[in-house]
């Protein structure tokens, strides 16, 4: 590792575990968390993010393993010493405090002095919009309010890192949206490094840097949103990911399907598992699988159609003005190069399984 | 039609009730009111309006005047010494330590014995020259035997400590409650910001109690009137009256001196207190309780 410059954020997990009795909620975990990023915490619940996060601030002591923030080992201290801000999924706001003093509770207890405080209250406010509201107890706020002052909290407290845990779970989808926008903005206007928790793949893959996929305490892949959404690592991101996920098809099922035209089907083994974006399908009337639709599911601007197709079945997002209809036979076709493969045994992408690991199961 | 018919089956409803109450509560505590101002009836001499002479009785009886003193001494040291016990009792059981549900236990049983099984036991530890406090004393410290409750000086002192110790496990289970209530996560706000324990406890713990701390507050005043079983079992009032209150004389007055005006005459008094100081509580403390 090189030298690490001291103003350097970035947070480091190394070899991190997590047991409670015998169960590993987190087992092993390895990341990079670079400063001034916003890194998603992503997975299905149950899979350790909230135990991951909890790690990081120091809000549960690690089995095993390291915390590195900005280049100090910091897996024994304490909440506070870590230097970092947490805004919480039911947002922790003190009931009996008005909203000011909510926010400025950290403040107060540091000794920062009144006029500072004054001024950051004033500009946390401002940015958040809730000057009104200053004088207010949290049950006298709606919930999008609440959330508001959470982040408030955050705010005045100039910590270069911030942790938040599905802070926007509580709230309707339309401030869901305004406030996954707000949020991003506040991360990059302010520079912070931000770690962020969520079972909402929407969430994650338009706020995040990185998106850090968890499965069962482990991380099933890191990487951008695009190259999560397009290069899946595996099964089951390229089901998590998407609405619609991936289709998962197998690929022997998809041969048996009358081909007019060029092969759509790679050079697999029998038994791989083709995957493909269902935008990424076409309807044709040249070339291309035959496919008997089963089932649509008609979303406005286009339409979600399964298709039979062999003895596999494929979901296809169809534009809109294309009238699809249960029972029609048509064919489909894509670009060969935009579908994967996957090992069946270990769920792997293809083109990423190491030759060594092929020889352990054989195709 | 119907709203009549709706009316008389509210009224239908409540009547049971309503006999209940009046038959039980509100006629008998006008029913004192009344005989306060008139003489006891006595064989065959009825009893006759007096007016204010009962009050009068009253002012001039150096009784009444003890008693009335040392209840308000009791009171005085049994309510924040059983609430204050009570909280650190709640704060530490609350805690996540080891055998937790084995100390909630030992510290709530004094409030599952009745007060007469509960004064039975401190009689044995105050017995002079073989209790348990006089044992270790003697044991080891070589004291001299010690009366505890045949001492004007010591028995009422005494009585609090048995009423402390019966009412800070009753009081501790609302704590406890109210414990549960607080969300774990304003703790950890709070420690992320760098807050130490003691300014977590008064600056969220505290405040956000205060409605706990009004109602067993509340509760306190009411049992430090209320509760007399234990001056009958272990002192009988005695020496002296020094460890007699108010309750406990109108009792001694009423059942076994039969003067049934002059005992009504005191009852107004103790329920024209007891009114005042729910009054003035909830007055004073209102403006400083949150409530949720
Ligand atoms: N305090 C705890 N004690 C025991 N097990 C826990 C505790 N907290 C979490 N777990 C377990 O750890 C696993 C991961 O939990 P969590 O990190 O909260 O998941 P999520 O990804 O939904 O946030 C779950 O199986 C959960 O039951
Ligand atoms: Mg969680």
């Amino acid at each position: 590792m090189t030298l690490q410059d001291t103003s350097s954020t970035s947070v480091e997990l190394a070899n991190l575990t997590k047991s409670w009795g015998g169960l590993n909620a987190v087992n092993d975990i390895s990341l990079s968390i670079p400063s001034g990023s916003f890194t998603v915490l992503l997975g299905p619940s149950g899979c350790g993010k909230s135990t991951t996060l909890r790690l990081i601030a120091g809000l549960e002591q690690a089995t095993s393993g390291k915390i590195i923030i900005g280049g100090k080992d910091v897996t024994h201290a304490s909440p506070a010493q870590r230097d970092l801000a947490m805004v919480f999924q039911n947002y922790a706001l003190f009931p009996h405090l008005s909203v000011a003093e909510n926010i400025l509770f950290g403040l107060k207890v540091r000794r920062v002095s009144r006029a500072d405080r004054d001024e950051r209250l004033k500009r946390a406010a401002e940015i958040l919009g809730i000057s009104a509201l200053l004088e207010r107890k949290p049950s006298q706020l709606s919930g999008g309010q609440q959330q508001r002052v959470a982040l408030g909290r955050a705010i005045v407290s100039q910590k270069p890192i911030c942790l938040m845990d599905e802070p926007l779970s509580n709230l309707d989808a339309k401030l869901r949206h305004e406030m996954r926008v707000e949020i991003r903005a506040l991360q990059q206007k302010l520079g912070l490094t931000m770690v962020y928790v969520t079972h909402d793949q929407t969430e994650a893959i338009t706020m995040a840097d990185q998106v850090v996929l968890l499965n069962n305490g482990e991380v099933e892949q890191a990487a951008s949103p695009h190259e999560l959404y397009t290069y899946p690592g595996s099964v089951f991101t390229a089901r998590f990911i998407g609405t619609p996920p991936m289709n998962i098809a197998e690929l022997h099922g998809l041969r048996d399907a009358e081909l007019s035209g060029p092969d759509l089907f790679p050079e697999a083994p029998e038994d791989a598992l083709l995957g493909i974006r269902p935008e990424d399908i076409e309807l044709s009337d040249e070339a291309g699988v035959a496919a008997r639709v089963e089932a649509t599911e008609y979303l406005g601007a286009d339409t979600l159609a399964t298709f039979k197709v062999g003895s596999a079945q494929l979901v296809a997002r169809v534009p809109g003005r294309k009238a699809v209809k249960t029972g029609d036979t048509m064919k489909l076709t894509w670009d060969a190069a935009k579908s994967l493969t996957f090992n069946r045994t270990t769920g792997k992408r293809r083109d990423v399984i190491k030759p060594e690991e092929l020889q352990l199961n054989p195709a | 039609m119907t709203q009549r018919l709706q009316w008389i089956y509210g009224w239908l409803l409540l009547f049971p009730a309503m006999v209940m109450l009046m038959a039980f509560t509100h006629v008998p505590a006008v029913t004192t009111v009344i005989n306060s101002f008139f003489s006891t009836p006595r064989g065959r001499r009825e009893a006759k309006f007096v007016g204010l002479a009962n009050y009068e009785n009253l002012i001039n009886d150096p009784t009444f005047w003890k008693v009335l003193t040392n209840n308000l001494w009791y009171a005085l040291a049994t309510i924040p010494a059983s609430i204050f016990l009570s909280l650190l009792m709640a704060l530490w059981v609350n805690d996540k330590l080891k055998g937790r549900s084995l100390v909630r236990m030992s510290f709530f049983a004094p409030t599952v014995l009745p007060l007469i099984a509960v004064a039975n036991i401190w009689l044995f530890f105050y017995t002079p020259g073989f209790g348990l406090i006089d044992q270790i004393r003697m044991g080891f410290f070589g004291l001299p035997e010690n009366s505890w409750l045949g001492s004007q000086e010591t028995v009422l002192i005494c009585m609090m400590v048995v009423t402390i110790w019966k009412e800070a496990g009753f009081f501790m289970i609302f704590y406890l409650a109210a414990l549960q209530t607080i969300p774990p996560s304003l703790r950890e706000a709070a420690a992320i910001e760098g807050a130490s324990r003691s300014t977590f406890f008064w600056r969220v713990t505290f405040p956000l109690l205060m409605p706990t701390t009004l109602f067993v507050s509340i509760n306190a005043v009411i049992n430090s009137f209320r509760m007399v079983d234990h001056i009958f079992t272990m002192t009988g009032g005695g020496p002296d009256n020094a460890s007699s209150l108010l309750l406990f004389y109108i009792y001694e007055v009423a059942f076994k001196f039969w003067d049934t005006a002059y005992a009504a005459t005191l009852t107004v008094v103790l329920l024209v207190l007891l009114s005042l100081i729910a009054l003035g509580q909830f007055f004073f403390m209102d403006r400083k309780v949150h409530y949720r």
